[in-house]
C-alpha cells in the first residue's frame, strides 16, 4: 500500500483529502505545518507528499525547498496544493522544487492521475 | 466551669444546626422538672387543690405534677389560678410562668430568624438547586440576557439556573426589565463562585442538560475573566469525568487564552473565543458588505438549524445527487466518526466536491428551517424545463475581495485579531490607519503584539502590516476634515470600552454621525464600506440612516453562537471553518456567472450549476425595491428571476486570485 503524506493546516481539507484517498487504497499520514511535514517526511517514509503552500510556522514553499535540499528525502515526490490560482503561483511552487502542482479545491480524478504518474516515475 | 459550659454552647451552636432545638428542649425539660418540685411544697394540699381547681386528678402524683408544671410554662395565664394557693406553690408557678415566657420568646425568635434566613438565602441566591435537565449559565455578562431571550423564543420548558459572583439583585432587575421578551422563562439567579467545587454541586451540574460558561464580569474587555473560565472548565472536567451529559460550551475573551482553554477541556467541549469570532465576522463583513444579514440568518437559533441527517442507503451515491434530493434543506457537508473508543471524534467537512462518493457511515450536514420538517425525495431531481436560463460560461473564477488599506476608529481589544485576520486574506501589505486617543502609543503596542504572534499565523505573503497613527479623540479635539475616506478599502468602527464612563455604543453612534456628515459633503466621491460593531441590539434603531454597510451586534451573534454550540457541539467546527481565512468560506457571487438574468429559473438548477464549480448554494441576496433581502435555504422548487444586482450566497474554497 502506497503511503501519502498530506501536509495541510486546514482541518477540514485534511479530513476531506485523507478520507477520499484512503478509500482509494492509500495509506495516509498527516502533518499540520511545514516543519511537522518535514519531520514526517524524514521519519514516516512516505511515497509521495501533498503539500499545501499556505502553512503556518514554515510555509509550503520553504518546506518544499528544504526537502529538496535534504539528501535523505529529496527523492520523495511533492505535489504542491494551493488556493492561489494564478500562473505565477504555479511557477513559484515548481521553482521551490515541487514535482507537480494542483489548485484547491482539488479535482480528485485529476489529482489521482498526478499521484499515479509520479509514483510510477 | 461556667466558662467551659459557655464555650461548649458556643461550639455546639456554631457547628450543629439542631443545637438550638435541642437546647430549647433541654431547657423546657429542666424547667418542667423544676416546676414538678411544687409537689413537695404542697401542690396537692387541700388548699392548693381548691385554689388551683385541680379536681380531676390523674394520679395525684407524677403525671398531675408534670401536667401542672407544663401548663404553667406554656400558658402564663394559668398563674391567675394560683390565687389562694400556698406561697411556695405560687413561687414555683411564678418561676415556671416567667421561664415559659422566656422560652416561648426564644422559640418565636428562632423561628422568625429561620424564616428570615430562608428569605435572605433566596434573595442572595444561596439556595441549593434540586433540578434535573436544567440549563446552567455560569458567569454573567451582557451576553447572558440575549441567551435567555433566544431560549425563551424557542419556547422550550426548561429551567435556567445562573450562578455568578454578581449580586442577584442586579440580575433580577435586568430580568425584570426584559420580562416581556423572556416570555415566562423560569430563571433562578444564584450568587456564588463558579470556580468552587461545592458551588457546582449546589447547582446540580451533573444533572444539567446544557452548560454555558460565560466570561465573568464585563465579558468584552476583561481578559482576567478568562482565568476564571479556564479554572471552571478544569472543575467541570474533573466533576463530569466521563459523563456524556451535559453539553458544555465556554466563552473565552482573549484569543491568546484559547489554546490553554482547549488544552484544559481536553477538546471535549467547544470553546468560543468571542474576540476572535467578532474579529472574523467584522472582517468578512468588510470583504462582503451585507454579510451581517447572512450571519444573522445562519446563526439565528429561531430560524435556522444546522443538523446532521442520516440518509438511508446513501452508500455509493455521490454528494451532489443527495443534495438535490433534499427538497427543503441545503446539504452543506458530510460528517462521520473517526477513530474508536476514547479517541472517537466526529469529523465534519463542508462543501465537499459534488462527486464525493459516500460511504455507509457518512451522514449529511444540512441547513433547514426550524419550522419545517425535512423532505428527502427518494430520487434525485431531473434537470427542469426551465433550465434554459443556465449559463455555461462558468470557468473563470469569480473576483474575490482584496482589502489593502483600512481605517480603524476606536480602541478595542479586538483590533489585533482583526488586523491578523485581514492580513491572512490579503495578498499585499496591509495598511492600517488607527484613529484613536494616543494613537501613536497604541500603534506601537499593536505593532509589538503583531510581531510577537507572527509565528502562530500563516505568513503566506511574508508581510507585516504597516500601522499609521491618527490622533482622534471624540471627547476632545477632533476633526475628520481633510481625511480622504475614499483612499481606504474599508472603514471599521469598533465598540470602544476603554473608558467606562462613556458608553461604547453612544460613541459609535456619534462617530457614525460624523462620518455621515463627511459623506454628505462629498457626495461625488466613492466611499468604502463602513462596518460598525455595536453591543446592544437596541442601538440599531439609532443607526437608521447612518452610513454603515454592516452593523455587527457582537452580543447578539455571540449569544446565538454559544447557545447553538451548547445544544449541538459539532457546530463549533462548522462556524469556525466558515469564519476562518483559507479553507471553505461563505461568499457572495455575482448571479450572472451562473444564470442568465431576467429569466425564470428554479433553485435546483442553480444548485447544479454551482456544483460544477465546487460551490454549495445556501441562499440569495436579492434586491427588492432597492433594498437587499437575504433568502437562506430556499426550497429546490422555488422559482427566481434575477437582476444584475442580485447575488448567490455560496460555500466555496477560498481562492487567492
Amino acid at each position: 500500500m502506497k503511503k501519502i503524506l498530506i501536509v495541510e493546516d486546514n482541518e477540514m481539507n485534511r479530513d476531506m483529502l485523507s478520507r477520499r484517498l484512503s478509500r482509494k487504497g492509500y495509506e495516509i499520514d498527516l502533518a499540520e505545518d511545514g516543519e511537522a511535514g518535514l519531520a514526517a517526511m524524514k521519519n514516516g517514509n512516505p511515497d509521495i507528499v501533498l503539500m499545501d503552500m499556505g502553512l503556518p510556522i514554515k510555509d509550503g514553499w520553504t518546506a518544499t525547498a528544504d526537502a529538496k535540499a535534504n539528501d535523505q528525502i529529496k527523492n520523495i515526490p511533492i505535489i504542491a496544493l494551493t488556493a492561489h490560482a494564478l500562473e505565477a503561483d504555479r511557477e513559484r511552487a515548481l521553482a521551490a522544487g515541487a514535482d507537480d502542482f494542483d489548485t484547491k479545491p482539488v479535482n480528485l480524478s485529476g489529482l489521482l492521475e498526478k499521484i499515479e504518474a509520479l509514483l510510477k516515475s | 466551669m461556667f466558662q467551659r459550659l459557655k464555650y461548649l454552647i458556643f461550639v455546639l451552636s456554631t457547628t450543629s444546626n439542631i443545637f438550638p432545638y435541642l437546647f430549647l428542649f433541654l431547657l423546657i425539660s429542666l424547667v418542667v422538672s423544676f416546676g414538678m418540685g411544687a409537689y413537695y411544697v404542697g401542690l396537692f394540699s387541700p388548699s392548693a387543690l381548691q385554689a388551683e381547681g385541680i379536681n380531676n386528678q390523674i394520679d395525684g402524683g407524677f403525671f398531675d405534677a408534670l401536667w401542672w408544671s407544663m401548663k404553667h410554662i406554656l400558658d402564663p395565664g394559668a398563674l391567675s389560678e394560683n390565687y389562694g394557693a400556698p406561697p411556695l406553690v405560687i413561687a414555683f408557678a411564678l418561676f415556671n410562668s416567667v421561664m415559659g415566657l422566656i422560652i416561648t420568646s426564644a422559640l418565636i425568635g428562632y423561628i422568625v430568624n429561620s424564616i428570615q434566613s430562608a428569605v435572605e438565602a433566596t434573595r442572595k441566591g444561596t439556595s441549593t438547586i434540586k433540578e434535573n435537565g436544567h440549563f446552567l449559565i455560569l458567569g454573567w455578562n451582557r451576553k447572558a440576557v440575549p441567551i435567555l431571550m433566544h431560549l425563551a423564543k424557542l419556547g422550550e420548558k426548561i429551567r435556567v439556573v445562573i450562578l455568578t459572583a454578581t449580586d442577584p439583585e442586579v440580575l433580577r432587575s435586568e430580568l425584570r426589565r426584559r420580562n416581556r421578551s423572556l416570555n415566562g422563562l423560569k430563571v433562578l439567579p444564584l450568587q456564588g463562585s463558579i470556580t468552587s467545587p461545592g458551588e457546582l454541586t449546589r447547582i446540580a451540574l451533573k444533572k444539567a442538560a446544557y452548560v454555558i460558561v460565560l466570561a465573568e464580569g464585563h465579558g468584552m474587555k476583561n481578559s482576567f475573566s478568562d482565568v476564571t473560565t479556564i479554572k471552571t472548565l478544569m472543575l467541570i472536567n474533573s466533576t463530569l469525568n466521563s459523563l456524556e451529559k451535559p453539553n458544555v460550551a465556554a466563552e473565552i475573551v482573549d484569543t491568546d487564552k484559547l489554546k490553554i482553554a482547549n488544552l484544559v477541556s481536553e477538546m471535549k467541549h467547544p470553546i468560543v473565543s468571542s474576540g476572535q469570532i467578532i474579529s472574523k465576522i467584522m472582517v468578512q463583513c468588510a470583504r462582503y458588505p451585507g454579510y451581517s444579514g447572512v450571519y444573522s440568518e445562519l446563526f439565528s437559533i429561531e430560524k435556522t438549524i444546522i443538523e446532521i441527517l442520516k440518509v438511508e442507503g446513501c452508500e455509493g451515491e455521490i454528494f451532489g445527487d443527495i443534495a438535490t434530493r433534499i427538497e427543503n434543506g441545503t446539504a452543506i457537508g458530510i460528517s462521520w466518526f473517526k477513530g474508536d473508543g476514547t479517541n472517537k471524534r466526529r469529523v465534519t467537512i463542508l462543501n465537499p466536491e459534488a462527486d464525493f462518493d459516500l460511504a455507509e457511515d457518512d451522514e449529511i450536514v444540512i441547513i433547514r428551517n426550524v419550522d419545517a420538517p425535512l423532505i428527502v425525495n427518494a430520487n434525485q431531481r431531473e434537470p427542469s424545463l426551465l433550465g434554459t436560463g443556465i449559463r455555461n460560461n462558468t470557468i473563470n473564477p469569480s473576483k474575490r475581495p482584496n482589502i489593502k488599506k483600512i481605517l480603524v476608529f476606536s480602541l478595542s481589544p479586538n483590533i489585533g485579531a482583526i488586523i491578523k485576520e485581514l492580513n491572512e486574506h490579503t495578498m499585499e501589505r496591509l495598511q492600517v490607519v488607527l484613529a484613536c486617543k494616543d494613537a501613536g502609543k497604541h500603534c506601537d503596542i499593536l505593532a509589538s503584539q503583531l510581531l510577537g504572534s507572527r509565528g502562530e499565523a500563516k505568513d503566506i505573503f511574508a508581510t507585516q502590516p504597516q500601522l499609521e497613527p491618527m490622533e482622534f479623540d471624540i471627547e476632545g479635539n477632533w476633526s475628520l476634515e481633510g481625511l480622504a475616506l475614499s483612499a481606504f478599502d474599508s472603514i471599521f468602527v469598533l465598540a470602544d470600552e476603554s473608558e467606562s464612563r462613556v458608553d461604547a455604543d453612544s460613541r459609535t453612534v456619534l462617530l457614525l454621525v460624523l462620518i455621515k456628515d463627511l459623506l454628505k459633503r462629498n457626495m461625488d466621491t466613492l466611499f468604502p464600506p463602513v462596518v460598525a460593531e455595536v453591543l446592544d441590539k437596541e442601538t440599531l434603531d439609532l443607526l437608521e440612516g447612518s452610513p454603515i454597510n454592516d452593523a455587527v451586534i457582537s452580543t447578539e451573534f455571540l449569544s446565538n453562537l454559544l447557545l447553538q454550540v451548547a445544544r449541538n457541539p459539532f457546530l463549533e467546527s462548522i462556524y469556525r471553518e466558515l469564519l476562518n481565512a483559507g479553507g471553505v468560506e461563505m461568499g457572495f457571487r455575482a448571479i450572472d456567472r451562473y444564470v442568465n438574468l431576467n429569466q425564470e429559473i428554479i433553485h435546483n438548477d442553480v444548485v447544479r450549476v454551482a456544483q460544477k464549480l465546487n460551490e454549495t448554494v445556501i441562499g440569495y441576496k436579492i434586491f427588492q425595491n432597492s433594498k437587499p433581502r437575504i433568502i437562506m435555504n430556499p426550497n429546490k422548487n422555488d422559482k427566481f428571476s434575477f437582476t444584475n444586482k442580485d447575488y448567490l450566497i455560496v460555500l466555496a474554497q477560498q481562492l487567492y486570485t
